[in-house]
């Protein structure tokens, strides 16, 4: 392979590095994209094949799949576990597709409540990117939901099935809003992607293609456009010359080689724990804590969300693992701050669709109410296809001790050091997940189910990794500044969910790629004086 | 079905004796489903315990001492279920292997209205909403925080 010097040097091929390398690809520099992973063969998705729910190779979580792909990440004593895919599509591979926006008060906390700290942009700022986003990836959806602004939908809503309908007939019962999830999933033929099948497990990968993952939407523009696609290439380390300025990055290819790649732009998009990895692991005479980290804030104020997660039982069959598995509906009714509650700002309560036969079976079995012997059957019959769940992903209030740093003992498998993540849950969010639990089971009981379990908290897993190297105009308060540069090093840019300064209550991937083509406009509008 | 084949097995077969009356013993036949221990279904799960024998040896061995079957059935599990917290990792990794391997039976599945073993290709069905169920919250007034200017 050629290690030519090239104008933009993307590092990761997930949601972000995808849409800035589209977004990039119109100014015709010669744009390279450097991924750890692979492209990702559909047919080889869990939902192609029998034991499709247990399969570990598409596990969320990259401890669980251990490919050498994949980094060590310690989260032992994190109660939130994170979640990610190393490959083409990164992220968007294993997620559920559920694309909210941030709404416009997230982006102005300190302001309105006195919490977390402004954005030093706006939702208005950003709402032709999150439009341009929506076209790129298929939203599905129905427009006229009272709970957030007005946008274009592209695609019918999934539907809800007799699981979401019951759910949603408790929210009536109770007054509450709900609306059908926006949903980055094809219910139509939509830019070459086939409908949904409703085939239920998103989170180990779409067979049929309908959900939008990256590798399917952004990149096969991006390539035809003419930007390099280089996979199983892991960067070690970002150069940097005697100027402070980047000069490349160092890396190793699939059989372990090491190359020295020269670029002039260096964009990092790599999640709010591969980022500050990478930034961490870049120490040279210049930038002896890592690059870009004058502030000291790269890998601080991790955010994950609060999640509450709530099960109902009911007493008869709700096709409940028919169809997207995380997208039915939503509810905003407790979203923003409300002053007579205990908390600040709020969540969004998310429909999680059910398991099928073995997920059925290992959960009943782990929680013990799935018996041996000849009750058996009688208990399975109790619980498969007739439970669902509503996940509160909550506002996570950012915390510097919420951190990403790098493992003083563990590297991956090409030596580089790992990650480990020390986080907690704080006060305000405790507080949250409390609330969010109750509203969950009064739905749940509005809605006419014979059980509800505990408030489950601790032990969730969350691909919602954000806040570890925020934006800002204050360099001593922030790691890139308003358009995504790094302040000390001005041809290092960073594009994903680790320049977040808050983390809203609904999931990030929708607006972290808007912020991606955000920033990537932001350069080409001040590409003469990009460096200054 | 796995992969490996249970003729790669090297459990003795006493072992696969007290394998087979645990699998019977977890999952016996009843509502139209067969036994756990039904042989083929048996065969598919004692190919997937193969890659965990040093593992789960020795707790079969100490399990073998109870002498389950001179016991009632109802007995026996009243016997293994006094055991489980002793041996936890064993039983997770049995009960976890017996669980993927008989609910993805497709006799089990056919039995469960399941038709398919994976849900690719031939995918489901759902039923179309009616959407006016939302006609309660299409009437409210848009309630997001919307920003003054300042804001």
């Amino acid at each position: 392979m050629s290690n030519e010097p090239v104008d933009v040097l993307i590092i990761g091929a997930g949601a972000s590095g995808a849409a800035v390398a589209w977004s990039l690809a119109d100014t015709r520099m010669r744009i390279l994209c450097l991924e750890q992973g692979d492209w990702v063969n559909s047919a080889n998705y869990p939902s192609a094949g029998p034991g499709y729910e247990t399969r570990q190779d598409f596990a969320i979580r990259p401890n669980d799949r251990q490919l050498d792909v994949d980094y060590p990440i310690d989260d032992g004593e994190s109660p939130v576990k994170v979640v990610n895919f190393n490959g083409v599509g990164g992220g968007t591979i294993l997620y559920m597709a559920h694309f909210p926006r941030f709404h416009p008060s997230d982006f102005r906390t300190r302001t309105l409540d006195g919490v977390g700290e402004d954005w030093p942009i706006d939702y208005a700022t950003l709402e032709p990117y999150f439009a341009e986003n929506d076209r790129m990836m298929g939203v599905a959806g129905l427009a006229g939901d009272p709970g957030c602004p007005p946008k274009e939908i592209q695609l019918p809503p999934v539907p809800l099935g007799k699981l979401g309908e019951r759910i949603a007939g408790g929210f009536n019962e109770l007054g509450w809003h709900w609306w059908p999830s926006e949903s980055a999933i094809a219910t139509e033929p939509y830019n070459g992607r086939d409908r949904c099948l409703n085939l239920g497990p998103c989170s180990s990968g779409c067979a049929q293609g309908a959900k939008a993952s990256t590798d399917i939407t952004y990149w096969p523009y991006a390539i035809r456009a003419g930007v390099e696609l280089r996979t199983r290439c892991r960067v070690r380390e970002i150069t940097v010359d005697k100027k402070g300025m980047a000069t490349g990055v160092i890396y190793y290819d699939e059989n372990g080689i090491e190359h020295e790649q020269k670029a002039a732009v260096v964009i990092v998009a790599c999640n709010g724990v591969g980022t500050p990895r990478l930034l961490l692991n870049s120490v040279s005479t210049a930038f002896p804590d890592g690059i870009a980290n004058g502030s000291g804030l790269v890998g601080k104020n991790l955010m994950l969300h609060a999640m509450a997660v709530v099960q109902g039982q009911f007493d008869a069959r709700i096709d409940g693992f028919m169809g997207p598995i995380g997208c039915a509906l939503w509810s905003k009714e407790f979203y923003e701050t409300d002053p007579l509650r205990k908390f600040k700002r709020g969540y969004t309560m998310e429909v999680v669709r059910g398991s099928g036969p073995s997920g059925t079976a290992l959960n009943g079995m782990m929680m013990g109410v799935l018996p041996w012997g000849s009750e058996h059957h009688a208990a399975f019959d109790q619980l498969f296809d007739k439970a669902g769940s509503i996940c509160a992903v909550g506002e996570d209030l950012a915390e510097e001790h919420n951190t990403v740093t790098l493992d003083p003992e563990v590297v991956d498998s090409n030596g580089i050091p790992a990650v480990k993540i020390s986080y907690t849950l704080g006060e305000n969010s405790q507080k949250m997940i409390e609330h969010a639990g109750e509203r969950a089971k009064e739905v749940f009981n509005a809605a006419g189910a014979i059980a509800t379990s505990p408030t489950i908290s601790s032990g969730v897993s969350s691909g919602h990794s954000m806040g570890t190297a925020r934006m800002g105009t204050d360099p001593t308060r922030s790691v890139v500044n308003e358009w995504g540069r790094s302040h000390e090093v001005k041809n290092l840019f960073v594009v994903d969910s680790s320049v977040f300064v808050t983390s809203a209550g609904v999931n990030p991937t929708s607006t972290l790629q808007a912020v991606s083509l955000y920033i990537a406009d932001s350069m080409k509008k001040r590409l003469a004086t990009l460096f200054d | 079905m796995s992969d490996i084949l249970a003729s790669d097995s090297t459990y003795t077969e006493d072992e696969r004796a007290l394998l087979t009356r645990l699998c019977d013993l977890m999952i016996p036949a009843g509502e139209g489903r067969p036994s756990a221990a039904d042989p083929e279904l048996f065969n598919d799960i004692l190919s997937r315990l193969s890659t965990h024998e040093a593992l789960l040896k020795p707790a079969l061995a100490i399990l073998a001492t109870l002498a389950l079957e001179k016991l009632a059935a109802s007995e026996q599990v009243t016997l293994i279920n006094q055991h489980r917290e002793a041996y936890a990792t064993f039983f997770q990794v049995f009960e976890s292997q017996v669980i993927q391997a008989y609910y993805a039976n497709s006799a089990v599945l056919t039995s469960l209205g399941v038709n398919a073993p994976s849900p690719y290709p031939g995918g489901y069905d759902v039923e179309e909403t009616d959407w006016s169920l939302l006609d309660p919250v299409r009437g409210r007034e848009p309630f997001y925080r919307i920003l003054g200017s300042g804001e």
